[in-house]
């Protein structure tokens, strides 16, 4: 008899406790969802969003909309998921951007401490590349970089723009290998890619996605990339770091909730993320799209941000990036 | 002969019953969302990315495709009716093309364009088919020089095609580049005339200049007015041009196809220069350049089919190269990608049903555009007849949601009624809108390419007369701008403030 009732006991405070941790893990939205996406349709970031939130509509039980703010470089988006509703509806996708902005864009109030992150959800790397029929077509990366340190005149190096991601990673090029480059500010990889086959600017640092059509064609060459993994495209290219050249700021994106955001959420959130990265459509959808699957918890994610804050501060204290002139 | 076994291919694939369906449907939404002002074709074409997924991959390119010129398409329906040009190419056709619906010929315009347009995607299938890998090349030789000299050559034909005095078209010209400064500058990253408002730091959108300048003080125009007014008189024309109206016309669409076929190829806003460029011919070599502006038929005609040639080639970068030249492109980038089809110059001998299908489709698509808008015309045409004080809040309603959906930010809203009020000012003192918002579209590139061929220059401005294409292209923008200039001088001497 006690023992039934033990049993009983048992297995009741056992289903309470399912119940009750359910309940405490189970935070679901109860509407539909915003994503918001600090960039235009179309390209990197939005290609990442789309995937993304086509499988975790499945795991959140409501559909996510994904709303595209590029206004101000992605500073109204930042702005717009940190003051939104701490409810769960609105969730943000950010870049790295997220904590270089503060070094460089007048008037940004947002830091890495503004945000609840949920967690990471793909990086990047930056390949050099070269063009092949050009002056260093056919160097490997210690040819390249003697080359280039023995220029009368400097590379020209196509960068996205003024200290942006592509920028940073030239400058660690030229700090660890101690070379110069000539600087060229071009609106976008795609349109790096052209400048390089126009022979405007010899060298870029670019995503896969961006050079694979023209390294397949033999129109660029990869010399190295400042990942830690192998390309998955192209294994034999070396990283930067096994060549002895710190040149290794990741590209990652995560995502973000308000920082007010009561824990139940979070906690929801945190789950719906990790279902859906380990989701295999999401691994498919990121190789066809040329996106670089990584995931993180919520812990991780926080650390990989500390640790992207510390190094972005250290670069543009040291290379003297100023908010009025960026 | 190979050109004609690929075009057989292409038609096999494109002409299977499931994929004339796809195509229907793209140019139908496309149309849609054309005439709709500032809902554009990228933000269409994401929304239904990941619905065709489960489409074969030529179904899915062939109807995003169509969503994009059939965008093209319905862009100049609204411009030519309304005066809303809800794109960059559809900008000219509220020139010519919105005096001829003043006039009672709303009709014969909506039909010129739908015609122009076929007759240049026929064109632009056929130099596709032809010339595609060839013409990727051409693609590769235009580096930061040349680009300039194109938008020197585009900024002179802002002044041409103006109806105002030149001096007028000059000052709103250099307010228009100054307009395209705002933002945060590329080079040195420095906010430019921004006033601390983080949304301006991307610089002004497109859309808003346009509808304020154009859709929306074009309102405060008719609603001064006090009589009860409608758009158009009672009597609504002749809806088919008749064989003399098309002999007019044909000569400047075969131009204007041509022009815009080549144009198109250039990544660097060779699809926006094409209307332009198309419109300044036209206006150039017509024995009455002084009806222009008035409702001159080429001057609707030429570009129209310029920017539909355009908007067809613009895909060689992309097909050929693998390099996506602006949004739309990119859209289609992703699309191939998700089904496993890397872009690129490998992708004619991989792929030739995709490749080859998705031509063909083109020229489909262009044939059901045409079908299926000369029967609604009548129906367009028709929307002219709601009396004004309906017709003006449903407008604005629909410029407001536009606005809105750019950028998903109330600010664009509001920044679209200072334009409006612009605009409005710029009408009372006769000064051509025109040419601002051609230099406003045209004046970052120009700056942007300046900078960076005197960067790759090293500082040495020689680069734009040592290298042949561009040196040739400054060379004729000179003589572009003599002929406009010299006849101008004359006239004012003669008599002062003889225009308006």
């Amino acid at each position: 008899m006690t023992k039934i009732m033990i049993a009983c006991t048992a297995v009741t405070l056992s289903f309470a406790a399912l119940l009750s941790s359910a309940s405490a893990q189970d935070w679901r939205p109860s509407r539909a969802v915003d994503l918001i996406v600090p960039s235009g349709a179309g390209g990197g970031h939005d290609n990442n969003a789309r995937i993304l939130a086509s499988v975790m509509e499945k795991y959140a039980g409501q559909p996510i909309n994904v709303i595209n703010q590029p206004a101000g470089a992605g500073v109204v988006a930042y702005n717009e998921m940190r003051n939104a509703e701490p409810d769960g509806q609105t969730v943000g996708q950010v870049s790295v951007s997220i904590v270089s902005d503060q070094f460089r864009i007048e008037g940004v109030d947002y830091n890495k401490d503004s945000y609840a992150y949920i967690g990471q959800i793909s990086a990047d790397q930056n390949v050099l590349v070269v063009t092949a029929d050009g002056p260093y077509g056919d160097m490997d990366i210690t040819q390249f970089l003697a080359a280039a340190k023995d220029a009368a005149d400097p590379i020209a190096f196509g960068v996205s723009g003024n200290w942006t991601n592509h920028d940073y990673t030239r400058y660690q090029i030229e700090q660890a290998a101690d070379v110069s480059f000539l600087r060229v500010p071009i609106k976008g990889g795609a349109q790096i890619v052209l400048s390089m086959l126009s022979g405007d600017v010899q060298v870029g640092a670019l995503y896969p996605s961006e050079i694979k059509s023209q390294v397949d064609a033999g129109a660029l060459k990869p010399l190295a990339h400042n990942g830690t993994e192998p390309l998955a495209a192209w294994p034999d290219v070396p990283s930067f770091t096994s060549l002895g050249l710190p040149v290794n700021l990741a590209i990652w994106r995560a995502l973000v909730l308000p920082k007010e955001t009561p824990e139940d959420i979070r906690a929801g959130w945190e789950s719906i993320l990790e279902q859906t990265m380990n989701d295999p459509a999401v691994k498919e959808g990121y190789a066809t799209a040329g996106i670089g699957y990584a995931y993180l918890n919520s812990t991780d994610t926080v650390a990989l941000v500390d640790e992207a804050e510390t190094a972005y501060r250290t670069i543009s204290e040291e290379a003297g990036v100023t908010r009025e002139a960026q | 002969m190979d050109i004609f076994s690929n075009l057989a291919l292409g038609l096999s694939v494109a002409v299977t019953p499931w994929n004339i369906l796809y195509c229907f449907m793209g140019v139908t939404l496309g149309t849609l969302i054309g005439i709709l002002p500032g809902i554009g074709p990228i933000a269409t074409m994401a929304m239904l990315l990941p619905a065709t997924y489960a489409f074969e991959p030529t179904s899915a390119l062939i109807m995003l495709a169509g969503i994009y010129y059939g965008a093209q398409y319905g862009g100049s329906t609204s411009a030519i009716l309304l005066k809303l040009p809800g794109e960059s190419s559809a900008v000219v056709a509220t020139l010519d093309g919105y005096a001829m619906a003043q006039k009672g010929k709303a009709g014969l315009a909506l039909a010129l364009a739908a015609i122009g347009s076929f007759i240049a995607g026929t064109i632009g299938t056929l130099i596709l088919a032809g010339f595609a890998p060839a013409l990727a090349k051409l693609a590769v030789t235009f580096g930061a020089a040349e680009y300039f000299a194109l938008m020197v050559l585009g900024l002179v034909a802002a002044i041409v095609l103006s109806s105002g005095p030149l001096l007028k078209s000059i000052g709103m010209l250099m307010l228009g580049l100054l307009f395209g400064l705002v933002g945060s500058d590329i080079n040195s990253g420095v906010d430019r005339f921004t006033f601390g408002q983080p949304e301006l730091s991307g610089g002004v959108n497109f859309v808003v200049v346009a509808l304020g300048l154009f859709g929306i003080s074009e309102i405060l125009l008719n609603l001064e007015k006090r009589e009860e007014r409608r758009l158009v008189s009672s009597s609504l024309g002749g809806l088919w041009p008749s064989w003399r109206d098309l002999r007019q016309a044909l000569p400047a669409m075969l131009r204007g196809s041509g022009l815009g076929a080549v144009l198109g190829i250039l990544p660097g806003g060779g699809v926006t220069m094409s209307s332009f460029a198309s419109y300044t011919l036209e206006k150039r070599i017509s024995k009455h350049p002084e009806q222009f502006g008035h409702g001159a038929p080429q001057g609707l005609a030429g570009p129209e089919s310029a920017n539909n040639a355009a908007a067809q080639t613009s895909f060689v970068p992309l097909l050929t190269l693998g390099i996506p030249s602006n949004g739309v492109m990119a859209m289609m980038m992703s699309a191939m990608l998700i089904h496993n089809i890397q872009p690129g110059p490998q992708i004619i001998t991989n792929s030739p049903d995709l490749f080859w299908g998705l031509i063909v489709s083109m020229w489909i698509g262009n044939l059901i555009l045409v079908v299926l808008n000369l029967p609604l015309i009548g129906m367009w045409v028709k929307l002219l007849t709601i009396p004004y004080r309906l017709l003006f809040p449903a407008i604005l309603l629909f410029c407001c949601i536009g606005l809105y959906s750019v950028q998903n930010s109330v600010f664009d809203v509001y920044l679209a009624i200072g334009f409006a009020v612009l605009g409005y000012v710029f009408i009372k003192l006769k000064c051509d809108p025109v040419p601002f918002l051609l230099a406003f579209i045209l004046g970052p590139m120009l700056e942007e390419n300046f900078r960076r061929a005197m960067l790759v220059a090293r500082g040495d401005a020689g680069v734009f007369l040592t290298r042949p294409i561009s040196a040739t292209m400054l060379a004729v923008a000179l003589a572009l701008l003599c002929f406009a200039v010299i006849p101008q001088i004359r006239k004012s001497r003669k008599v002062a403030f003889q225009e308006d």
